[in-house]
């Protein structure tokens, strides 16, 4: 039973580093990400690429989590530029196509070109045991990178001027622009945030596991939940929806089975949206 | 004496839709300008324009002599210009001293931070009675003041004010505008503002604003004899 607690924990904070650059996108952008997911793709297929073709692990990890970032950049710089000129209803709409558009076109390409296959990172180290609990050492390292990075992250939006200006403009865009602080450019710096963060996540994955190429959208509507449950524009709420959805997805896996654990996944979530439609932590950070 | 800023021939309102036709203000240093005007004149266009939250489609905007047209609200801060919208636009669930920390974002205001916040709560000392408090709970009048507070923090040259009155009872409207006073020997002030008396009272010049055009200006003392205005502002008539 500890070692489902542990597994739930471990996909609990995949979750979370999927779903805060989900919730920091949205809050600042304007935009739903749907193609969040394929984050997770990117830097899964090229750490698990390199490293299978004997470049050291560390490097091809890091390559790979850059480029989730890179593409997290291009996207706003590129795509998403006539999304920011619109407003309200359409603004919301455009944004869903396009991203929408992205993650099939990402999911096409990546189909025709790795048909079937996954990609897993291995981490050459025995197995240790811990008060009598095996670990798997990746999954240990997976946690670790999950549970730094969190922090990390919380620490540069409580304590950094940049990370205030963050929170600034989640609370307030105009009152953001009223104090000089350049909103493009903030916006721009947290889709490289959201990219990394869910490269991240793709790590931790593909350390524990592995990752299947064409999960993105899968990884994107889990990461949807998250943040509904979350509360969309609160990034605490994102990391303890997903503590919390990862630990009960992988109890009920494991006393009822999968397929079940996912409609009882879903009722929670339909339960949280009804009694508390605006997630479970309404205030932002 | 030296305009700060200076509006010319200005066109300015959303897709197709103009709303300023033909504005020309005029800000002299340490000087108070208010704009005054009916409901849907254009005032707040006017100051949104200015700040640049709204794209200018004709005329010019210099500031300090130099036209800013083109310069991006972040870019206008950083040179000294200030915007406080009649909506205030706190950061509700930040502090009120965070809320202030924010105002000096720009490099030159943040490298002048502590000293800056010092000045503020000097001026405000109900602030800093608050400055733990989150802004969405304090009163209307406590907003008005740290949203003033807040754009004082980037140490401007000139602050734009849009019905600082909005909202707030007499009482408290009279004690911001005492505040404001004080404030004009350090800055210039151009207010947007349908209390016409607290205008006159205040300001060296006045500008009238009818559906998008200046339709005069002059010292209040002038505009005040003048028996039109007379009866459109002042519900007198003669």
């Amino acid at each position: 039973m500890i070692e489902v607690l542990i597994d739930g924990i471990l996909f609990g904070l995949q979750l979370a580093l999927l779903a805060v650059g989900l919730v920091l996108i949205f809050g600042l952008g304007g935009v739903l990400n749907l193609a969040h997911g394929e984050f997770v793709i990117i830097t899964g297929i090229t750490a698990g690429m390199l490293s299978s073709l004997g470049v050291n692990i560390l490097i091809s990890i890091t390559t790979g989590v850059l480029l989730a970032g890179v593409a997290g950049v291009a996207m706003d710089r590129t795509l998403l530029r006539p999304v920011y000129k619109l407003s309200g209803e359409m603004e919301i709409l455009v944004g869903l196509f396009l991203t929408l558009g992205l993650a099939a076109a990402i999911d096409g390409v990546i189909a025709y070109l790795f048909p079937g296959l996954h990609f897993s990172i291995n981490v050459p180290v025995e197995a240790i045991s811990f008060f009598g609990l095996a670990f798997r050492p990746s999954s240990l390292i997976a946690g670790l990178v999950a549970v730094i990075s969190l922090l990390l992250l919380l620490f540069f939006l409580r304590n950094t001027t940049t990370g205030k200006a963050i929170r600034a403009i989640l609370q307030n865009q105009t009152g953001a622009r009223l104090c000089g602080i350049n909103v493009d450019n903030i916006r721009t710096l947290v889709f490289l945030l959201g990219g990394i963060m869910a490269g991240l996540a793709g790590v931790a994955q593909g350390l524990s596991s592995s990752v299947d190429p064409g999960a993105g959208l899968e990884l994107t509507s889990l990461a949807l939940i998250v943040s509904v449950v979350g509360g969309v524009r609160s990034v605490y709420g994102a990391i303890i929806a997903g503590l919390l959805l990862g630990i009960v997805n992988a109890v009920v896996s494991y006393l009822v089975g999968t397929y079940l654990a996912l409609i009882i996944l879903l009722v929670v979530v339909i339960g949280v949206v009804l009694f508390k439609p605006s997630g479970l932590f309404a205030r932002s950070v | 004496m030296e305009a700060i800023l200076s509006v010319e021939r200005l066109q300015a309102g959303y897709r197709g839709l103009n709303i300023l036709w033909d504005v020309d203000i005029e800000v002299k240093e340490r000087e108070v300008v208010s704009v005054i005007g009916p409901n849907g004149a254009g005032k707040t266009t006017l100051l949104k324009a200015i700040f640049g939250l709204i794209e200018s489609k004709e005329g010019e905007i210099k500031f300090n002599g130099v036209r800013i047209n083109d310069l991006k609200p972040h870019k206008r801060v950083d040179i000294g210009l200030t915007y406080v919208p009649s909506e205030r636009e706190l950061f509700p669930e930040l502090t009120v001293e965070e809320n202030l920390e924010l105002g000096a974002y720009t490099k030159r205001a943040r490298n002048n931070k502590d000293n800056l916040l010092e000045q503020v709560f000097e001026f405000f000392p109900r602030l800093k009675e608050r400055k733990d408090q989150l802004a969405g709970t304090l009163s209307g009048g406590e907003q008005q003041m740290l949203a003033i507070a807040r754009a004082l923090m980037s140490a401007p040259r000139l602050l734009l004010l849009d019905e600082p009155s909005t909202g707030l009872a007499p009482i408290v409207t009279l004690s911001i505008y005492e505040k404001l006073k004080e404030l004009t020997s350090e800055l210039s002030i151009l207010i947007a503002e349908q209390n016409v008396h607290q205008a006159f009272a205040i300001s060296d010049r006045i500008y009238i604003l009818e559906n998008g055009r200046t339709v005069a200006s002059g010292k209040p003392s002038e505009l005040s004899e003048d028996s039109l205005i007379k009866s459109a502002y002042f519900g007198v008539s003669e």
